[in-house]
């Protein structure tokens, strides 16, 4: 009995045992709420021919572990007369979409999933022929904060542009100016030479840079030659030309660098001759604008102190002069 | 067999043929196209294999038996460029945006000392355009349920804006602010005793860029932290506001 009795506790004990090992709670780690949202594409360019319908469909990836509510918000924007970059002005009334409909949803996408918002065009035969350039936000709404301690919540907001051109054809615009080509008048013979032309788009659909931006000296001859950059410039807006990298791979998007250049030594007058031409085809040299501007280098500080020495130099021997006349 | 026998064989089997031409029509093979009473599917290609592999070394994705597939045209020398084919949908340029953790919790503040938090924002962006990162805030940090606040800083000598930042060292002025420190920050946040305000939205002011580059980035990374202390007269009790990252690509 007693033996039966020891049997049966010593089972019950191990049997607690082992319970406890398996149902021991484990502490739960409170996940972090992040934002990690992705959007394709970034920049769209969309022509709508007036009398049609257009469908245009992002891509919103929550690249996070946990769901993530958003809510599309569209803006306009306005370029910043420099760069790419936008600068949104505010929620837009652009009147081909359904915005009020757009901006109820909220989209709510499990972690590590994507959703896809479709935005139909709808353009009247009337329309008149603008260019619109709209960024389309998508807003976090914040949850229930995880964080018992929180006293505020961050909001995160993603953008992807549509630069929507209302137009019957397409528009190539050759209604571009030089503003300026920023060099300096005189520069160090011994310097990095930086240029920052820049453009004007006097038509009022986007147009791309094509072209060339070409130093040469006084015989004529070329020091420096570069490839502009097509960057997008926006209808009746200016943006500062870039150069294309030269050392890219033929089907691999090339990178923009600034024009700038580096020689060993230069001396003398320089011109700048920067040529605009048609874009998007090689075979076209049409030359749409073209400007120069000259600069003078020498070697600067050399010069300074040579000047310098000279003038102390002079004022010595006049000096001395003085003295012997004076004696 | 008889020669006579093996003739009409053959003769028959040639007879049968020909009939079976004239009077046997062959439908096109119709070999994308899958269709019933309810649905009609139409595939631009049909592919022997695609997908995700991967080992330990590599991984790779792939899209075999597409038509016309491929690169035409070259950069810097046709004008053009076209990447023909499923595989180039890695061209199509995304953007990414990463706020490391959506609460901001100051702690309790005492009066001679700074309430902090941090969190780290991150950009990809493929675009040649570039991108920026705006902030900016709902309110002024606010008592739940009041009126009463935390005024936005101004800094030390009191001339820190919502566009230039200031030093501001010192807990017994009073005031709530952000440092940026990292890639493609603001340049006027010199180190990280530098702050600026918020822009208030409730206010009307617009939101300023913190961050900005006008080209491709990978993981651009960079480390904001708050910073709030009160005066000696501040209401108890818990403040909040919202805070507001917005990031737009470049075009």
């Amino acid at each position: 009995m007693n033996t039966k009795i020891t049997q049966l506790l010593s089972y019950s004990i191990l049997t607690i045992t082992l319970l406890c090992r398996v149902i021991t709670p484990t502490p739960v780690a409170a996940q972090t709420q992040a934002f990690t949202v992705s959007v394709t594409p970034d920049t769209s360019y969309i022509r709508i021919k007036p009398g049609s319908k257009v469908r245009h469909t992002i891509t919103i990836e929550n690249q996070g572990a946990l769901n993530s509510t958003l809510r599309p918000l569209i803006f306009d924007f306005t370029a910043d007369g420099t760069t790419g970059r936008p600068i949104l002005v505010g929620e837009s009334s652009f009147p081909y979409l359904d915005i009020e409909t757009i901006s109820q949803q909220e989209i709510t996408i499990p972690g590590g999933k994507r959703a896809q918002l479709a935005l139909l065009f709808t353009v009247p035969e009337d329309a008149e022929e603008k260019e619109y350039p709209l960024t389309v936000m998508f807003e976090s709404i914040p949850t229930q904060s995880t964080n018992p301690g929180s006293t505020s919540q961050l909001v995160g907001a993603i953008g992807s542009n549509m630069i929507v051109l209302i137009s019957k054809d397409e528009q190539i615009s050759q209604l571009i100016n030089i503003n300026s080509i920023a060099v300096p008048k005189f520069v160090d013979s011994f310097k990095k030479i930086t240029i920052k032309p820049s453009i004007k788009n006097n038509n009022f659909a986007a147009t791309n840079a094509a072209g060339t931006v070409v130093v040469k000296n006084m015989f004529d001859s070329q020091v420096a030659a570069f490839n502009i950059f097509p960057d997008t410039i926006l209808g009746f807006s200016a943006r500062e030309l870039r150069a294309m990298r030269t050392d890219f791979q033929k089907d691999i998007e090339p990178e923009a660098v600034p024009f700038a250049f580096d020689p060993s030594f230069l001396l003398g007058l320089y011109t700048v001759e920067v040529t605009v031409t048609q874009p998007y085809t090689s075979e076209s040299q049409d030359i749409i604008a073209y400007d120069t501007f000259t600069f003078f280098a020498f070697p600067i500080l050399p010069t300074l102190i040579t000047l310098l020495l000279s003038a102390a130099g002079i004022t010595f021997i006049v000096k001395r002069k003085k003295q012997h006349s004076d004696s | 067999m008889h020669n006579t026998t093996k003739s009409f064989f053959i003769l028959s089997l040639l007879g049968f043929f020909v009939f079976s031409l004239f009077f046997w029509q062959v439908d096109r093979v119709k070999a994308e196209r899958l269709e019933s009473d309810s649905y009609v599917i139409q595939f631009g290609n049909f592919n022997v294999t695609s997908g995700e592999k991967s080992s330990a070394n590599y991984n790779v994705t792939d899209t075999v038996g597409q038509t016309a597939a491929g690169a035409f045209g070259e950069y810097g020398t046709s004008g053009y460029f076209v990447g023909a084919g499923f595989q180039y949908i890695y061209q199509i340029k995304d953007f990414s945006f990463i706020i490391s953790d959506v609460n901001m919790n100051l702690g309790e503040l005492v009066s001679g000392a700074f309430g902090t938090d941090t969190h780290t924002l991150e950009i990809t962006t493929r675009g040649a355009g570039g991108y920026s990162v705006y902030a900016y805030e709902l309110h002024p940090l606010r008592l739940q349920g009041d009126t009463d606040e935390i005024t936005d800083t101004t800094c030390d000598a009191g001339t820190c804006t919502t566009a230039s930042a200031g030093i501001w060292t010192d807990p017994t002025v009073s005031g709530f602010g952000f440092n940026i420190q990292g890639d493609d920050v603001a340049t006027d946040f010199v180190n990280n005793t530098y702050f600026r305000p918020f822009a208030d939205d409730e206010a009307a002011a617009p939101m300023q860029a913190i961050m900005s580059s006008n080209n491709v980035g990978y993981k651009r990374q960079s480390t904001v932290t708050y910073q709030a202390a009160k005066s000696g007269n501040t209401a108890a009790g818990t403040y909040e506001t919202a805070v507001v990252y917005v990031a737009v690509p470049g075009y």
